[in-house]
Order: structure tokens, then C-alpha cells, then sequence
């Protein structure tokens, strides 16, 4: 509520809630989070003149007083609805449909309550009646957030939105109603609440071990009064029009979580004080949850709680089906991720370099001189590369033990008369010929003479004579 | 252009102004017509135009002005509206491959017992979303308003829904529409069949 008296914009659109359908809600409040509040409330007054909703007078009223304010072209006085006031709350609530999962919710919610909403309370419910006149699909999910004190880190706008962004982005879209320290609490809240479970308990999420604390006791442990913890409230101005006192306000007794005791017990001194970081689960919360407040918001919170921090929820951690013995492959994999390209027989694991050098493998294929590389496994120097072939050094000759040292280069000697030749014949050949001739005969020398002693014609395996094979020259 | 009724005529710009306003906002105004909110209209939509900066063919001018000026639209916002020469080229379409979900056949459901409807064609626009066109009705802003409805009980946040009237040439939105779709349903107009 503002200096003069008038509810701000984000008090109309609690007291709209229900009253619309769930979208323009989202986007009023998105258009108020930007700065547009004109164009939010107007959009908003469009509606309800649209739809001849019949509003309680002291929102009626509200709404006409704020299309003023905002230059709207809409006389909402006379568009409106005729005011009838509100008797109890027409909207129905379930915390737990049924075949309706709250998981991906209450997963989507832990990194906010860790973040944005650290020091709120988050609760989940599920409505069941359409709401506005164009409803989207039922159950429809409500997420409550309770502001911790009177000066909330973050207002109740920014908070709504960045609370109903985080869900959008998970896929789970959900109303976000963002109730302050001080607002009061209309029909649909109040049923709303009645009806929700804290966000650790919503959904699946597995109930902690008995051995630890619990997460959240929401209604069950009896605290002493609100007043005697928490600093007085100044009194607050109301709507125009406003019944005054026909709504009961936040400090008051609250009705209780259906099936969770606790009946007269204030609910914001019975819900667990969530002590930063610590009340939102370990798994979800992110590095430095309390960054993004300042110094002085964190001080601004309720001082520690007299309670004990709820511990973190863990969860346990799923059956891995991988586990036992098929976790272990079955078999090597096929393509060793670890092969170096450069080096694919593993050289340098046995202390020799790769066999890449610095010169590109391009130029060696082009040059040829990829063939006359030579690498030397045991000391692992290469040859460097040459780019012109040139005539190799006579390389030193080894000493070889095993083997007999080389004969000194002689004349040979060749048996013309064996061959069939006659030395003129014999004389003529080159040197290479001659030594091949000698080595020839050397070899086939004494198999010849066997044969000519064991077969008298001299015929040889193939029916020649030796005279047909050796022919006398002419000449 | 036969401009019967400001509801018709309400209706008739709403359909022109499809992708080029957003779908978050073009249905509910469509809404708001099939709920007769016509002051509402009066006062959002020469506003959203000029937040926009949709411009208006002389065609939509005049439905503009027999619909929304009849209503009591200030004569400074619909003066300011910006005229249009050249309309933006529609977005591309493709056949919707769930043209027998739940959600179709409800809409069929719908449309076959609109005795004026004569086509049902159902398609997908370049980002994803669904488009469900419909040929004729005797009312046209009040079937919207019913398949709209429809669409977002199943789910669809922010529907397009576009009734052609039976007489009324369609837009090049749609004209891209009927030429990237086959009609899922289709029905003799009365009057023609024997």
C-alpha cells in the first residue's frame, strides 16, 4: 500500500487471483516487474470488464481507484461488474492429485529457495477449479512463497517473477503468489495455504532419514506466541473500501495444513525458519547460494532460529544399474582413444621420438624422400631429410665376426674347356661377366662332371646333347 | 467490404492482424469479442496497435473505426494508428502432424456443429506453434472464442484460432496457411449442396 492509502499493484493482483485466468496473472505481473504497472493493471481491467467479473467491493473499488491512477481509457467504474461481496472461497485446492507428480516442481523450486527465495517459505498446491474465463488445464499448480519479514531481500514482483521464470524454464509452468509479512490474506490464499505442503514435502521428494532432523515440520511443533519474537508491526492502511478486519491477517492463527495437528497454532511461528542455505537440499543448491543477497538483507532476516537448522535433505542416490560386475566393460574397446596420431606405434613410450619431423609429410611425399628415410629404433636419430638425392659415401665396412672376411679381389679363374669356349671367347667378356661366368661354373662344376661320369651318352634330363647346347662359334 | 456489425467488423481485424501481433495478446482480444467486451476492445486495442507499431490498411482502418470507434475508442489513438502500404510477408507453414490428437478432434467435434463451417485445416507454423483455420460460421468471433477456449483447456497457452468468414477474402496469413495444408474436414456450404 502506498502513501496515499491505495493498494499497490501487486496487492490487486492478489486480490485478483482466481479471478482471472492463470497467464494474465504471470504477465501482469511480469509487466510490473518491468515497470509497465499501466499497462498491467490496464490489461488487467480489460479482463474483468470482459468477463463481468463480479468483484468483493473493496477490490472493486481498488481496481477502479488504480485504472485512474494509470490514465486507463477504460471508466471502470461503469464497466465494471456490479460488486457483490465474497462468501468463502469457491476454489478448491489438493495438495495431491491424483496422477499428478509434483517432482519436476519441487526440483525446479530447491535452487530458487536456495537463491532467490532464501530465508521464504515455498508451499505447493494444486487448484482445482478453472479460474478466469478462459482456463488452461486442471489441476493447476499454485506455488506459495512467504516473504520472511517486513523488508524481504527481494520484493514480492521480482521474486513472483523470477520464481514463475525458474519454473517456465524448467517446463513446469505454475501460478506464483507471493504473500508479504504484511498483506493480507484473501479467500484464495487462505484456502490455497490451508490446503498446501512445504516444497521439501511436496511431490516425491523421499522423506529424510529418522536418524536426522526433519526438513520441515510445518504445523506440528508448538512455538511460543508471534509477538513475543517478532518486532511490532505498524498498523497498515486498507484498500478503499476495505471491510476491515473481515480478513484475517497474516499474524493471526491460520489455518493449518489439513492432517498435520497444530490447530491455533500460528503457522508462521510453527513453519521451519529456513536458515539460508541450509534448508534447501545439498544435490540442488547451487556453489554460493547466499551471493546474491547482500550483507545487511542477510542481517535484515530473522536471527537464528531457536530451533536447530533443518539438516539438508539427502536423497538416496538411485540404484545404479550399472553396477556389480557390469560396470566393468565386457570387452576392450575397440578404438583406444588414447593412440596418438603422430606416433601409432607408441615409439615415444619407449624413449624414441615420433617419427614426424618438422618437415611436412606433403613435402617428403612429393620429394620421395619419405622412401629414404630411415629411422633408427635403438639410438633414435633419423637421417635428415634431403631434398635432392645425392650419392651416398661408401659407408664404412662393418666387422662381422661370424663371417669370414672378404677374399681380396682376384682374376677369376674359368675352365673355357668345361664351358664349351674357347679362351679368345673368354677373353673377350668383361670382368663382371667373368666373374659371374666363374661363379657359375663354380657351382654347377661338380654336379656337371657327376653327371658326365654317371650318364656315358651326355645327354642331358631334357634329351639335348651337350653339343646342341654348346655350339661352335663360327669364326 | 460488407461490414454487417462492429462485431463483425471487430472480428474481421483481429483475423487480419493474425502474426502481426503477438498470439499472447491477439487471443485475448479475440476473447474479450466473443465475451462482448467491446469497451475493453475500445480501449486496449488502438493502444497495442500504436505500442506495436502494427499499421492498418485502409481496409482494417475502416473495420477499425466500425468497430472500435462505434465502441468508444478515443478518435486521438485510432487517428494515430500508422497507415500500412506494404503488410509483412506471412511466416511459413507446414501440415500439422498431429492432426488426430484429442485436441483436434475436440476441435472438429466443435466445428462440425457450427452449421455454417464448411473447412477445418489444421497446421504448424514456422516456430512450432499450432494453427487450427476454419472456413465459415455464422458467427465467427464466437466459435473463436469457443475452439480458443478448447485449445487452452488442452493446453495451448496462447491459441491461434482463425475464422474466416465465409465472404471475406483471407489475408495472406492465411492464404499461406491453405497452401501449406490439406483440410482436415470439409462440408458442402448450405445452400449449395442439393
Amino acid at each position: 500500500m502506498d502513501a496515499s492509502g491505495a493498494p499497490s499493484v501487486t496487492e490487486l493482483l492478489l486480490a485478483v487471483a482466481g479471478r482471472v485466468d492463470d497467464d494474465l496473472l504471470a504477465w501482469a505481473r511480469e509487466l510490473i516487474t518491468v515497470g509497465e504497472d499501466g499497462r498491467a493493471i490496464e490489461l488487467v481491467t480489460a479482463t474483468l470488464v470482459a468477463e463481468q467479473v463480479a468483484l468483493p467491493p473493496e477490490v472493486r473499488a481498488a481496481i477502479v481507484q488504480a485504472s485512474r491512477a494509470v490514465r486507463s481509457e477504460i471508466d471502470a467504474a461503469r464497466a465494471l461488474a456490479p460488486a457483490r461481496p465474497e462468501v468463502g472461497c469457491r476454489h478448491r485446492f489438493d495438495p495431491a492429485p491424483a496422477g499428478i507428480a509434483a517432482g519436476r516442481i519441487t526440483a525446479a523450486l530447491h535452487p530458487v529457495l536456495a537463491r532467490q527465495a532464501a530465508g521464504c517459505s515455498l508451499w505447493l498446491t494444486w487448484r482445482l477449479t478453472p479460474a478466469g474465463g478462459a482456463p488452461g488445464p486442471l489441476p493447476h499448480p499454485v506455488v506459495l512463497v512467504e516473504l520472511p519479514g517486513a523488508e524481504p531481500a527481494l520484493s514480492a514482483d521480482v521474486l513472483a517473477y523470477q520464481v514463475m521464470t525458474a519454473l517456465e524454464r524448467a517446463g513446469t509452468p505454475a501460478s506464483v503468489e507471493v504473500l508479504g509479512a504484511d498483506d493480507e490474506l484473501h479467500g484464495y490464499h487462505r484456502e490455497a495455504l490451508r490446503t498446501a505442503r512445504p516444497v521439501e514435502q511436496a511431490g516425491n521428494t523421499p522423506k529424510p532419514q529418522p536418524t536426522r532432523q526433519p526438513v520441515a515440520a510445518p504445523v506440528a511443533a508448538p512455538v511460543a506466541p508471534p509477538a513475543a519474537a517478532e518486532p511490532p508491526r505498524s498498523g497498515r492502511r486498507r484498500a478503499a473500501g476495505d471491510t476491515g478486519g473481515s480478513r484475517p491477517r497474516r499474524q493471526g492463527p491460520r489455518p493449518t495444513p489439513a492432517g498435520q495437528g497444530g490447530d491455533d497454532v500460528p503457522r508462521r511461528r510453527a513453519r521451519p525458519t529456513p536458515a539460508g542455505p541450509a534448508k534447501a537440499p545439498a544435490a540442488d543448491a547451487p556453489a554460493e547460494p547466499a551471493a546474491v543477497h547482500p550483507p545487511d538483507a542477510e542481517q535484515a532476516r530473522p536471527a537464528a532460529s531457536p530451533r536447530p537448522a533443518p539438516a539438508p535433505v539427502e536423497r538416496p542416490s538411485p540404484p545404479c544399474p550399472l553396477s556389480g560386475p557390469l560396470i566393468q566393460p565386457l570387452m576392450a574397446p575397440l578404438l583406444d582413444p588414447t593412440i596418438d596420431d603422430d606416433d601409432p606405434l607408441g615409439l615415444s613410450r619407449i624413449g624414441v621420438p615420433p617419427h614426424r619431423t618438422s618437415e611436412p609429410w606433403d613435402r617428403e611425399w612429393v620429394t620421395g624422400s619419405w622412401s629414404e628415410q630411415v629411422v633408427d629404433l635403438f639410438d633414435g636419430r633419423s637421417p635428415a631429410p634431403q631434398p635432392e638425392p645425392k650419392p651416398e659415401p661408401e659407408p664404412e665396412p662393418r666387422p662381422k665376426p661370424e663371417l669370414a672376411p672378404a677374399p681380396p679381389a682376384a682374376e677369376p679363374e674359368i675352365d673355357a674347356a668345361g664351358l664349351g669356349l674357347r679362351p679368345e671367347s673368354v677373353s673377350k667378356l668383361s670382368a663382371t661377366d667373368r666373374a659371374l661366368l666363374a661363379r657359375l661354373q663354380a657351382e654347377l662344376g661338380p654336379r656337371t662332371r657327376r653327371m658326365r661320369a654317371g650318364v656315358p651318352g651326355g645327354e642331358s634330363q631334357n634329351g639335348r646333347t651337350e653339343g646342341h647346347e654348346t655350339p661352335p662359334e663360327a669364326g | 467490404m460488407d461490414i454487417a456489425s462492429p462485431d463483425r467488423a471487430c472480428h474481421e481485424l483481429l483475423v487480419a492482424l493474425a502474426g502481426r501481433l503477438p498470439d499472447e495478446l491477439l487471443w485475448r482480444l479475440r476473447d474479450w469479442l466473443a465475451s462482448g467486451g467491446r469497451v475493453a476492445l475500445a480501449a486496449v486495442v488502438p493502444r497495442e496497435l500504436l505500442r506495436h507499431r502494427v499499421a492498418l490498411t485502409d481496409e482494417e482502418r475502416s473495420s477499425m473505426a466500425a468497430s472500435l470507434g462505434a465502441w468508444g475508442a478515443a478518435p486521438r489513438l485510432l487517428d494515430a494508428v500508422l497507415p500500412a502500404y506494404v503488410l509483412p510477408a506471412p511466416p511459413a507453414f507446414g501440415p500439422d502432424p498431429d492432426d488426430t490428437d484429442v485436441t483436434a478432434l475436440t476441435a472438429l467435434a466443435v466445428v462440425r456443429g457450427d452449421p455454417g463451417c464448411t473447412e477445418l485445416r489444421l497446421a504448424r507454423r514456422a516456430d512450432g506453434r499450432r494453427v487450427v483455420l476454419v472456413q465459415g460460421a455464422e458467427r465467427p468471433w464466437a466459435l473463436t472464442g469457443v475452439l480458443q477456449r478448447v485449445l487452452r483447456a488442452h493446453g495451448e497457452r496462447s491459441p491461434n484460432v482463425e475464422v474466416l468468414p465465409a465472404d471475406v477474402e483471407p489475408p495472406a496469413y492465411h492464404r499461406a496457411v491453405i497452401a501449406a495444408t490439406l483440410p482436415v474436414w470439409t462440408r458442402e456450404p448450405i445452400g449449395v449442396a442439393s
